[in-house]
C-alpha cells in the first residue's frame, strides 16, 4: 500500500496507523476487537497486539491513538475527536496532567481512512515533542 | 516419505498450529473480558463491574457490607470555567486518590458509575481507615499544562444490616453525599434514619420542631432523587 502516496498532494508525510499483514478470517476478528476496544486503556494494548496479528485493517483513530499511548505507559484520560480534522488527548504524565491536539490541514481530497492515518501520525509526532518539551522543563 | 507419513505430518503441523492459534485466542480473551471491566478514565472498575460486585453486598462474613457514594462537587463549574479537559483531569485524579487510598490502604473496592459519581464497596471494618482518608478528598489539587486546578469530592455511606439490597443502600448512601455537600465541616454523612425522616418531613415543606415552613428547595430535590434511585424507598 502506497500510504505515503495516499494523501492529498501538498499535506506533508505522517506515519500511518499500523497495519497488521494477515488477511483472512483475522480481518473480522480484529475489526472486531478495534472496535470493542476504543475506550478502554488495558484493552487497547491487547487489541492492538491482537489487531495487528490478525488483522489487515488499522485500528479506528482512537483505538490506535489509545494504544500508541499505552504501550509509552501514558494513561490516556479522555480522548477527543474535534469533526472530522482534529483530535485532542487528555493525558498523564509525572503526576501531572497534558493536552496534545492534532489539525489536519483543509484539503478536498481527504478521505476518511487517510485523514485518520495523518491524525494517528501527527499525534505520535506532536506526543514526542510535547515529552521532550515537558522532560526538558520537569527532569532537567 | 510415502503418502500415509506425509499426510500424518500435514496433520500434526495443522494441530499444532490449531493449538497455538487456540492459546492465543483464549489469552486475548481473558484480557478482553478483564478490560471489559475497567474504567476507560481512571484506575477504577466501570459500571459492569460495579453490577457484577453488587451483587455480593451484604452477603457472607467476607462480602463488603458499606456502600460509600461520591461525587466531585462543582464539576459543572470546572467545565465551564477551565474547558471539558480540566473536568476530565478532575475525575481522573480523584480515580487515582480513590485507588491509593480506599483501594490500596482500605481493601476497599471502587468503581466509577458514570460521569463524576463513584460508588465504593468496603468492608464495615475498614470503616474507621475510611473515615480517617476523606478529608484527603476534601480539596485535591491538580494540574493541568501546569496549571493549578482544584476540586473535591463528598460522600455519603450506607452500612447494610442485612435487610436491604445493593439499590436500596446506593440510593441511601446517594441521599447521605447529598446532604454532605451542603454540609461545611464535613465532606462525609453516614445514612441514618433520622437523616431519612429529615427528608421526609422537610419534604412537606415545614419544620417538624417549630413548623415553619422551608425555603432551601434542596429536601425536596432530594426526595425526588430518592424516589428516582429506589422505588423502594418512597
Amino acid at each position: 500500500m502506497q500510504l505515503e502516496n495516499s494523501y492529498p498532494i501538498g499535506v506533508p508525510f505522517r506515519i500511518p496507523r499500523p497495519r497488521g499483514e494477515n488477511g483472512g478470517a483475522g480481518t473480522a476478528v480484529g475489526a472486531l476487537l478495534a472496535l470493542l476496544f476504543t475506550t478502554n486503556p488495558v484493552a487497547v494494548l491487547a487489541g492492538g497486539a491482537i489487531g495487528d496479528a490478525l488483522a489487515n485493517q488499522p485500528l479506528p483513530l482512537e483505538a490506535a491513538i489509545r494504544s500508541y499511548f499505552a504501550q509509552k505507559g501514558l494513561p490516556i484520560i479522555s480522548f477527543y475527536r474535534l469533526g472530522p480534522y482534529a483530535a485532542r488527548v487528555l493525558f498523564n504524565y509525572l503526576d501531572q496532567y497534558w493536552i496534545v491536539e492534532s489539525h489536519a490541514p483543509q484539503n478536498p481530497n481527504w478521505t476518511p481512512e487517510n485523514l485518520d492515518d495523518w491524525l494517528y501520525g501527527d499525534m505520535v509526532q506532536t506526543l514526542e515533542a510535547k515529552l521532550t518539551q515537558i522532560n526538558r522543563r520537569l527532569i532537567q | 516419505m510415502n503418502l500415509q507419513e506425509a499426510i500424518g505430518s500435514l496433520e500434526s503441523a495443522i494441530k499444532d498450529a490449531l493449538d497455538s492459534s487456540l492459546k492465543e485466542a483464549i489469552k486475548a480473551l481473558e484480557e478482553v473480558v478483564k478490560a471489559a471491566l475497567l474504567d476507560d478514565m481512571t484506575p477504577l472498575g466501570n459500571s459492569q463491574a460495579l453490577r457484577l460486585a453488587a451483587s455480593s453486598v451484604g452477603k457472607g462474613e467476607d462480602a463488603s457490607d458499606v456502600v460509600v457514594f461520591g461525587d466531585l462537587n462543582g464539576l459543572k463549574n470546572l467545565n465551564e470555567e477551565f474547558g471539558y479537559a480540566a473536568g476530565d483531569a478532575a475525575i481522573g485524579e480523584v480515580g487515582k486518590l480513590i485507588k491509593t487510598l480506599l483501594v490500596e490502604q482500605c481493601g476497599a473496592q471502587a468503581f466509577r458509575r458514570s460521569g463524576d459519581e463513584f460508588v465504593v464497596l468496603l468492608s464495615s471494618r475498614s470503616l474507621g481507615q475510611f473515615k480517617d482518608r476523606v478529608g484527603s478528598f476534601a480539596s485535591c489539587s491538580f494540574q493541568v499544562e501546569e496549571e493549578t486546578r482544584k476540586t473535591a469530592m463528598s460522600f455519603g455511606y450506607a452500612v447494610s444490616s442485612g435487610e436491604a439490597d445493593f439499590a436500596s443502600l446506593i440510593a441511601r448512601a446517594e441521599i447521605a453525599c447529598k446532604l454532605a455537600k451542603f454540609q461545611d465541616d464535613e465532606s462525609c454523612v453516614e445514612w441514618s434514619e433520622e437523616i431519612e425522616r429529615e427528608v421526609r418531613d422537610s419534604s412537606r415543606g415545614r419544620c417538624k420542631s417549630c413548623g415553619a415552613r422551608f425555603e432551601c428547595s434542596m429536601p425536596r430535590l432530594l426526595v425526588r432523587e430518592r424516589r428516582r434511585l429506589s422505588p423502594a424507598l418512597k
